[in-house]
């Protein structure tokens, strides 16, 4: 048939390989960004989803909600264009990034939520029965026990973060996917994409299994 | 006020009526596919043969660990060259919605199938009743209500992959707002069209927690 013998594809692989550090380098900087943008705003929405002000606890609520409904290719455009449109020139990897972790944002809160609220009652008991006071329990006793039990859903979620960064594309970025569809367009290789999906997938797929193994190592009973 | 009249004028004249109805046509259609493409995946998750169980497994996590961008993209470009088959940009988005989505679907379905007491398919076993029938007569209605929250998360996920159609050639919202973006150089259009995902997303919210409320599950 051809295909994946032509001397174009042989071409454009050997440039695919030339190209791939800077690329992965694109994507792992927009991929780091992401999730720390969205660890730390989800902790924000988390704290104030617990708050005891009503008001506010509502709008976080309400904003979990609504973020969970935007789709990465209209909000990218929306914020990239919008940015310079308002305030200047950009480059796209980054605001992208940024735009990605604002997204991951509702599912970190929720796993945080979630690690929170399954922290076992008597444990937080016996601390405030032994006299902490309920800050000390809070830093000494909830969090340690939480931070565990929602390590395996926070590594799931950088590699679905992982693999969204190949949004920033849409917007011209030159990340794995990025870099790739330029070379595509520029050789006519479409073989090349079976190529892209594979060296995703050679990074996800044992970040998983680690992940999968770890689960099972620091599993415990509270 | 001058934006409100901007985006009735790219709704009408615009052609974003257009795209949303190619969007909300892609979603119902890719929906319907992923949910009768899960089942089918699901039961082969759960077949006898060692070799189908590692197929099915296989599958799912291919399309777990690539970005769906690239998988639209392959599916666009590289799989009609390498298979010589062309199909129109609405059955190619469809098609690559339900290859995506229905190995998550199927992850839904076996965890509910795998919730129904074994107790409730032996009692129809012993009644005489065939594993075809106590499939659907039994373990399927057993198992919906079970699995009905984590599927129609997954379903309002749905949306989100479908706003990715426009790479595949399809005219959709993204696509006919790029246009207008490109044509007038306003790009407040994507804030009208994210306006619009976040209110197609809460309605499908509501229906997701009235399901829910509605059938919960038995035992």
């Amino acid at each position: 048939m051809g295909y994946f013998t032509s001397d174009n594809f042989k071409q454009a692989l050997a440039l695919y390989f030339e190209r791939l550090p800077d690329a992965a380098l694109v994507t792992f900087y927009v991929t780091l960004i992401a999730v720390v943008v969205g660890m730390v705003l989800g902790l924000l929405l988390v704290l104030a989803r617990m708050s005891a002000r009503r008001w506010l606890m509502r709008l976080a609520e309400g904003l979990t909600a609504i973020l969970r409904t935007i789709p990465a290719p209209p909000f990218l455009l929306l914020v990239y264009f919008g940015w310079i449109a308002t305030i200047g020139r950009v480059e796209p990897a980054v605001i992208g990034a940024v735009a990605i972790g604002i997204l991951v944002t509702p599912y970190m809160s929720e796993i945080y939520r979630s690690g929170i609220q399954s922290v076992r009652n008597g444990h937080v008991e016996a601390g405030l029965a032994l006299g902490m006071s309920h800050g000390l329990v809070r830093r000494r006793i909830v969090l340690p026990i939480a931070l565990r039990l929602m390590l395996p859903a926070i590594g799931a979620q950088i590699i679905v973060t992982l693999l969204n960064s190949s949004f920033v594309a849409i917007m011209g970025g030159k990340d794995l996917t990025g870099m790739s569809r330029n070379l595509i367009y520029s050789y006519f290789t479409s073989e090349l994409w079976f190529i892209v999906a594979a060296t995703y997938f050679a990074v996800a797929y044992p970040m998983s299994r680690i992940l999968a193994w770890l689960e099972r190592r620091l599993s415990f009973q509270q | 006020m001058g934006m409100l009249a901007h985006w009735a004028a790219y709704w009408t004249d615009g052609g974003l009526r257009r795209g949303f109805t190619n969007t909300v046509e892609a979603f119902v259609v890719g929906s319907l596919l992923t949910l009768v493409w899960g089942l089918l995946v699901a039961v082969l998750r759960m077949s006898r043969f060692a070799v189908v169980r590692f197929l099915a497994i296989a599958y799912i996590e291919v399309f777990r660990g690539t970005p769906m961008l690239v998988q639209l993209l392959t599916f666009f470009a590289a799989v009609p060259i390498v298979s010589g088959l062309q199909l129109p940009p609405f059955e190619t988005a469809v098609l690559a919605l339900a290859l995506n989505t229905g190995g998550y679907i199927a992850e839904s379905y076996r965890a509910g199938l795998q919730a129904v007491p074994p107790g409730q398919r032996e009692a129809a076993l012993a009644m005489g009743m065939s594993r075809t029938r106590v499939f659907f007569r039994v373990t399927l209605p057993l198992g919906v209500r079970v699995m009905l929250p984590a599927v129609g998360n997954t379903l309002a996920g749905l949306l989100l992959t479908t706003s990715f159609v426009f790479v595949v050639g399809l005219e959709d919202m993204q696509a006919k707002a790029t246009q207008i973006m490109d044509r007038t150089g306003d790009w407040t259009v994507f804030l009208f069209i994210t306006l619009i995902y976040i209110a197609l997303g809460l309605v499908l919210l509501a229906g997701n927690n009235w399901l829910e409320r509605r059938y919960r599950p038995l035992t």
